[in-house]
């Protein structure tokens, strides 16, 4: 047995069905520790987000806004997975599995928003005023375990460059040769440009990037899956009602995927509820420590409408696109489903690559930040510039092929950095509920010294 | 140049030091809202003067002054002519029974600067005429102004004021020139109302100004007001944190800019 068949055993474990129990066990029991938070207080929730997006920011450290870290998080969350992975999930498990991902994203909300809340409560503030934080410094200096906070560091630094930066670049390059006849050189030299330039701004300018980024992909994806929902406007109501009638039974979906056994459709749609969002892995708590706020429950609440994002908005309307138009019925590529979801809609078509590629660059750039705070924890302040320089390269390299070995090791790295993750969740399981509670009492936050 | 502050060394003590001493010149006394001079020669009593006030009424005036920054200025040349005829000795026994009567007067706070205004709950008291005169230089004067500007002797209107403050009649408010603070509102959750917590740094800055312990007077956009009990919270500067609750009684919201002022407590209510 050779290393790449190590990582990809690896692989096929992190990212299989008994880690998906895993991640669902840690999620339903940070709901009950937090008192069902996303349930119980989710009027406070979309208040303190949604309503609270006009604000800037609220003092008591950190580079960027709630807003802004949020939307550096929600960068690296939301990818080919929202589109492609969605679309597979319906072609594996048919509607009945967008009943099962709203579950696994309904229990994910717990876990983000307990990541979120750790990543600032142990985040490290410095005498400039910076910030970083991230599962290393929680489990570090929350559980007292460097050892396992450098571990999850290294598994953050690696998978960087292959799910953050090769998969993503790789991926661009492809559909603006398919598409565009851009040669794949042409796409990595501005993929590199483009990364090398937020970059060189630390948080602050990645922020500026994401905050413009993040909502306009989100807001011209939407904007097209309403215009297929409106075609198919009769349609919609029957999707809702096929992904309902097939959560339990498979055989009563609209008549593709006719034989799905239950686990496969549970496995698909649950896999696509935890992985889509992140909850778990540990990625996005690196950009929710950059907020600046009174109280690290505040920014929990934004780990929580990330979820909500990712998976009840936009993979819901992936799904109603697929369903409503009936495009699933006929199989084939994932990606080429969707676009046969359009029709003859030709503009729609052409405009479905340029999202694609939005969503990969705001991935590339959001996972060069937690690949270098992750590089910083282990070497220090001395690697940032060449970690950067690092990354840059490959994003450039990352055009011309497609790395099926970093590829592997990386997503066998993304995979594994959920394992301690998840043990800080439960066990500083007390700290967020202490927390949330003092919130809720009006306390202010005594960060740990 | 001998300098320092009335809070160390009160007025009574500094005229008796340096008229033991035998010096003359001038003893010139600026709290920020009056300007007072008492001018000795070879160690007498020769002229006072405190804003519009002259002779003894200005040193009955500057007797009540509890703080205020002072300085001795031997080169300043005296008036042509003095206004203070009374033997040191005498001089003294007075200035010293007058600052007793001062200190009595437990209703009038050091900071004169603070507006009085009359309150408007209704009480019965028997006005005597240094009553009737503040009542009439009351309204939107500060402390300072009615002092210097009533006619009866300084120390007779402050026992005045004393009186109708103490009954209530009359109530202080934050000094004229205090602006309202535009605060962005951040929701507080919790059983706790009725409760404003802003910055540390303006909280203290506040105290600092008035002296005395304040409530927040909060003004929604929609017009609606309310009052407060002021705490400090760390690190929230530009900010004000109000329960849910309250915020949604001023039909305001997080995010919301909300017009803030001190004020000190027992007004309006």
């Amino acid at each position: 047995m050779g290393w790449m068949d190590v990582f990809s055993l690896i692989s096929s474990w992190v990212w299989g069905f008994w880690m998906m129990l895993i991640f669902l066990a840690v999620g339903l029991y940070l709901s009950a520790r937090t008192g069902f938070i996303q349930f119980t207080r989710i009027g406070v929730i979309f208040r303190e987000t949604v309503g609270a997006i006009r604000e800037r920011t609220l003092g008591s450290g950190g580079d960027v806004s709630p807003f802004q870290a949020t939307m550096v998080a929600l960068g690296a969350t939301l990818g080919s997975g929202n589109i492609v992975g969605v679309t597979s999930a319906i072609l594996v498990g048919g509607p009945g599995a967008i009943f099962w991902m709203w579950l696994a994203g309904l229990v994910g909300m717990a876990t983000k928003f307990g990541e979120a809340v750790l990543a600032v409560h142990y985040r490290m503030r410095y005498a400039d005023g910076s910030v970083s934080g991230g599962p290393m410094y929680y489990i570090s200096r929350g559980l007292g375990m460097p050892w396992l906070g450098a571990l999850f560091a290294i598994f953050a630094a690696i998978a960087a460059f292959g799910i953050g930066n090769v998969v993503q670049v790789s991926a661009m390059a492809g559909a603006f040769q398919n598409n565009l006849n851009v040669p794949p050189a042409w796409t990595g030299l501005l993929a590199a440009i483009l990364v090398a330039y937020a970059l060189a701004g630390g948080i602050k300018r990645i922020a500026a990037f994401a905050q413009v980024l993040v909502p306009l992909m989100v807001i011209l994806y939407l904007g097209i899956a309403l215009v297929v929902l409106v075609l198919h406007a009769g349609n919609v109501i029957p999707a809702i009602a096929a992904i309902f009638q097939s959560a339990f039974n498979p055989q009563a979906g609209v008549g593709g995927a006719v034989g799905v056994a239950t686990k496969e459709m549970i496995k698909a749609g649950v896999g696509r509820g935890i992985f889509s969002n992140e909850a778990g892995l540990g990625s996005a708590p690196i950009a929710h420590a950059q907020a600046q706020v009174d109280h690290p429950v505040r920014q929990g609440f934004w780990g929580v409408m990330e979820v909500f994002i990712d998976t009840i908005v936009i993979n819901t309307f992936t799904a109603l696109v697929l369903l409503s138009s009936s495009a699933w019925l006929r199989g084939g590529k994932p990606f080429d489903v969707l676009l046969g979801s359009f029709g003859d809609l030709g503009a729609l078509k052409m405009l479905m690559p340029l999202v694609l590629v939005l969503f990969v660059f705001t991935t590339l750039v959001s996972w060069a930040f937690y690949g270098e705070e992750s590089a910083v924890y282990l070497l220090g302040e001395g690697i940032r510039w060449p970690y950067r320089l690092a990354y840059v390269t490959m994003a450039f390299v990352g055009g011309l092929g497609t790395f099926s070995g970093l590829v592997i090791v990386s997503d066998a790295m993304n995979g594994l950095m959920a394992i301690p993750n998840l043990i800080a969740l439960v066990l500083l399981g007390g700290v967020i509920a202490a927390l949330t509670r003092g919130f809720f009492n009006g306390e202010p936050w005594n960060p740990p010294k | 140049m001998l300098k320092g502050n009335l809070s160390e060394f009160p007025l009574g003590t500094l005229i008796q030091t340096l008229a033991a001493a035998g010096r003359s010149g001038s003893l010139l006394i600026s709290p920020p809202w009056l300007s007072g001079r008492v001018v000795l020669l070879e160690g007498s009593l020769y002229a006072a003067f405190a804003g519009e006030k002259s002779g003894w009424q200005a040193m009955e005036l500057l007797a009540g002054l509890r703080e205020a920054p002072f300085a001795f200025d031997a080169d300043r040349p005296p008036p042509a002519e003095g206004n203070v005829n009374l033997p040191l000795e005498t001089a003294l026994a007075r200035l010293l029974a007058v600052m007793e009567r001062w200190d009595r007067f437990r209703q009038i706070p050091s900071d004169w600067s603070l507006g009085v205004h009359l309150a408007r709950k209704s009480g019965e008291l028997k006005l005597t005429p240094a009553m009737l005169q503040v009542l009439g230089l009351a309204e939107g004067n500060s402390i300072a102004e009615v002092l210097a500007q009533a006619s009866t002797a300084p120390v007779d209107t402050a026992a005045a004021l004393d009186e109708l403050l103490a009954g209530g009649i009359l109530q202080l408010s934050t000094p004229a020139g205090m602006e309202e603070a535009e605060l962005v509102a951040l929701s507080l959750y919790g059983k706790q109302t009725g409760v404003a917590f802003i910055d540390e740094a303006l909280f203290e800055e506040w105290r600092r100004l008035l002296a005395r312990p304040f409530q927040l007077k909060v003004r929604s956009p929609r017009g609606i007001e309310a009052q407060f009990e002021a705490q400090p919270r760390s690190e929230i500067a530009g900010r004000i944190m109000l329960n849910d609750r309250d915020l949604r009684r001023l039909r305001a919201g997080r995010g919301i800019k909300l017009l803030v002022k001190p004020e000190l407590k027992g007004a309006d209510e």
